[in-house]
């Protein structure tokens, strides 16, 4: 008797548990619930929801996309597109270079040759080829655009944005 | 013995084996290189506890299943002995029931308690406190000013252009500097545009998500304010906040740091950062260098040393090395900051 009520117990509470669970995360499929992060390393489906500024944007699953490499010395960081090896002392000559920070769902769009304009445009065509997403949701994510000051002094220290977003900036 | 004393002396023998009983990870805040402890980081331990319990309770049950089969198959049809073995399943099968959910309750009830707007819970049992923005929101001024810029080129052809490109402004006034293997273009001009002006008030800092040089970070390795402020500045001019990068053979990684200043501050005995010396990176000084934490650690024992002359500086009459992080200490100094400021 006190067996079954050991086990009665625990699947009540069990299914108490996961009917709060369901019930609690779909009544704000609306809302935007900031203490949520959606498991976006998963591997196994098509694709993944992004918390971006002011609501989810529902992107490809990137991290199944061979251009999506793991950051080797930076835990929780992957490289999109192109690759610099943070082990060569000798940046690769590539036009820019994007990281992913998961636990924020943050992107780093790093423009790393002149002209500058011309880097940026590159990097938008492969975000929004690779996430599969319009502009608009696009300029939605979480990022920040912006050149090194070894690269291009007229356009360092600011975030440049996507040319087509409202808060893009004109590069010089 | 019955089965219950065997599940707790399961669990109190694991509780001898150093890499079960190790609690430091637990609290994930106010240590070195760690962030500020915030209100969220509570949640997160109870969390730990909570999550490492299940952790040592799995594994004592998958013992206690283990001894049951054991005990099963040697009991040799003794009735008794198998009696005891069955029931020694069925307790900790009831038990590790209970346990996981719990851990299914728990976690349901920190869900609920976690919806605060700047707490992130992640996927099954895992919170992810976020730094508390500190950083300046205001737009900084946005003005007509007279800027003026160096930029390096290559080749004539290469000048030309960026001068044509400078002389595109307005008022804008340009001069080939240097020689050859070591070109500049100076521009001056006047910005009208509305944007930002570069060196003035308002650079871009890293935004709060961006975990390489968020302000919050920067404090929490024991900078000060202004110094944090200054320092996620610097981040994005030097590297546009991205962790990997290295300039030519020296410079890497989020704040651009030397090697030479690399091996200072994590190599020999009295290193602030032996952690994050290239032995412990398989002997790759870049990998190192390119290692986020690491290089903020390094740069914040840079700027108690040496102030942010190592970012401001400038070789005897040449240009500066970034003029944008001249612009960061202007922006995001102010006048209770002691640090050395110095070009």
């Amino acid at each position: 008797m006190k067996k079954i009520l050991f086990v009665l117990a625990a699947a009540i509470l069990v299914s108490v548990s996961i009917f709060s669970y369901i019930y609690f995360n779909s009544s704000e499929e609306d809302q935007i619930p900031q203490s949520y992060v959606f498991p976006t390393e998963d591997t196994r489906s098509n694709q993944v929801e992004l918390k971006g500024k002011n609501s989810f944007v529902t992107v490809r699953n990137f991290f199944v996309d061979p251009l999506t490499t793991a950051d080797p010395v930076n835990d929780g960081h992957y490289q999109l597109g192109t690759y610099i090896d943070p082990s060569l002392s000798t940046e690769a000559d590539v036009p820019y270079y994007i990281e992913y920070i998961a636990s924020t769902q943050y992107f780093i769009i790093s423009l790393r040759r002149e002209p500058v304009a011309a880097a940026r445009l590159e990097a938008e065509q492969f975000l929004l080829k690779h996430l599969g997403i319009s502009e608009q949701d696009l300029c939605g994510l979480n990022y920040m655009v912006s050149v090194p000051a070894r690269i291009s002094v007229l356009n360092a220290g600011q975030n440049l944005g996507f040319s087509f977003c409202p808060d893009g900036r004109d590069i010089l | 013995m019955n089965s219950r004393q065997w599940f707790f002396s399961g669990v109190a023998f694991l509780l001898q084996v150093p890499f079960f009983a190790y609690g430091a990870g637990l609290v994930p805040c106010g240590g070195t290189g760690e962030p500020a402890c915030q209100t969220c980081y509570a949640l997160g331990l109870i969390n730990s506890v909570n999550s490492w319990l299940v952790g040592i309770l799995s594994i004592a049950a998958a013992i206690m299943f283990i001894i049951a089969g054991f005990r099963i198959v040697t009991a040799q049809g003794n009735p008794s002995v198998l009696k005891s073995a069955k029931d020694m399943i069925t307790n900790v099968a009831i038990g590790f029931m209970i346990v996981l959910a719990a851990w299914l309750f728990v976690d349901f009830l920190m869900k609920a308690l976690l919806d605060d707007g700047q707490s992130q819970m992640g996927p099954w049992n895992t919170i992810a406190c976020v730094d508390q923005p500190t950083a300046r929101t205001d737009p900084g001024e946005v003005s007509i000013t007279m800027v003026q810029t160096t930029t390096s080129c290559y080749s004539t052809d290469d000048c030309a252009t960026k001068a044509a490109e400078c002389n595109s402004r307005n008022d804008a006034s340009s001069e080939v500097v240097g020689t050859t293997g070591s070109l500049a273009v100076d521009c001056s001009y006047t910005d009208t545009t509305g944007r930002v002006t570069p060196g003035g008030r308002g650079e871009a800092q890293c935004a709060p998500e961006n975990t390489n040089c968020n302000v919050a970070f920067l404090s929490s390795l024991g900078l000060t304010d202004a110094q944090a402020n200054v320092m996620s500045c610097v981040a994005v001019t030097e590297n546009s906040g991205g962790a990997v990068g290295c300039s030519g053979t020296g410079p890497c990684g989020t704040f651009q740091i030397t090697k030479t200043n690399w091996r200072i501050y994590t190599e020999g005995s009295n290193a602030e950062h032996p952690q994050c010396s290239a032995s412990n990176f398989g002997g790759d000084i870049e990998a190192a260098q390119n290692n986020g934490p690491c290089n903020a650690r390094v740069m914040a024992s840079m700027v108690r040393v040496s102030g942010y002359q190592p970012w401001t500086g400038a070789h005897s009459g040449q240009a500066p090395w970034n003029p944008y992080a001249r612009g960061c200490v202007n922006s995001h100094s102010n006048a209770s900051d002691s640090t050395n400021r110095a070009f």
